[in-house]
């Protein structure tokens, strides 16, 4: 995550979607997700140009309930991180997953065929 | 860093862009996207606070009590967690969890206190001068004129533009 929060800016992206209450969280929690998301799981096609792509988790800013769980493709260039870009954002709302803890977020992301991180 | 062109994508402005945020749908008049080669598009961390500032700007310069979903929304705008609310105004965060999750307005004495901190949050430092003119008078005028102040401060200089609730 340290590597996105250096990026600047225009160069921290979400994944446009219709506009819909949900997509409009993700940008909304952009920066929280930023400040306080942990890696729970990467993953990556052996293939040059390919984004190394990220599982973060998220704790609910109340404390309870839902997290947040948003995946990242991230693209490097000359060694360095360059682009980020946010695909996938489940908070529990409009049918998506509810995922209340770390430990429930990492096997979330290892059926999803995420490399988990080590605790 | 030269970032390649790929990594760049194509500039898109959609108009009159629905956008929904804090409990309703609001019309921006111009939203910057950038179109990847995949045919995908995107939003940038710039163009959302851009229209974060402009949905800020909107709820604290209205008269009514602020909603939950207003609290979480102008708390994400400006990187404010619950416990710092809570520490202004001596309560529990739990409380302040309370007021986001609650189907009620917040207190209208609350809402004052709330709009004032977070346009300052947002807006003050750079509108510093204008805003200590509208500060000297706050007390002789109604709650709802130094609001609507405080708002076209911020949209007469610049700072934000602004937007309306989509009909």
């Amino acid at each position: 995550m340290s590597e996105i929060q250096r990026l600047p800016p225009e160069q921290v992206r979400v994944e446009h979607e219709p506009a819909t209450p949900r997509y409009s969280r993700a940008t909304q929690k952009i920066r929280y997700v930023l400040r306080v998301g942990s890696l729970v799981g990467t993953r990556m096609e052996i293939e040059d140009g390919n984004p190394l792509e990220l599982a973060i988790w998220v704790p609910a800013p109340s404390g309870s309930g839902c997290g947040l769980y948003p995946c990242w493709r991230v693209w490097s260039h000359e060694g360095q991180s360059a682009l980020a870009i946010m695909f996938t954002f489940y908070d529990g709302t409009e049918k998506s997953p509810c995922i209340k803890s770390t430990n429930s977020a990492r096997d979330f992301a290892k059926k999803n065929d995420f490399e988990v991180t080590q605790l | 860093m030269n970032i390649p062109r790929e990594l760049i994508g194509e500039p898109v402005v959609q108009t009159d862009y629905h956008y929904h945020a804090a409990g309703r749908i609001w019309k921006i008049p111009e939203v910057k996207l950038q179109k990847y080669p995949d045919g995908h598009l995107n939003i940038g961390l710039d163009e959302i606070t851009r229209i974060n500032e402009a949905i800020s700007n909107e709820i604290c310069g209205k008269s009514n009590p602020m909603t939950g979903g207003e609290l979480e929304f102008l708390c994400d705008a400006t990187d404010t967690r619950y416990i710092e609310v809570a520490k202004k105004f001596q309560v529990s965060k739990g409380n302040v969890s309370h007021w986001v999750s609650s189907t009620s307005p917040i207190s209208f004495e609350r809402s004052l206190i709330l709009k004032r901190w977070f346009w300052a949050k947002m807006f003050s430092d750079r509108v510093s001068n204008l805003v200590w003119d509208i500060q000297k008078v706050a007390r002789f005028v109604d709650d709802d004129i130094f609001f609507s102040a405080l708002k076209s401060v911020a949209i007469d200089t610049g700072v934000t533009f602004e937007v309306k609730q989509a009909s």
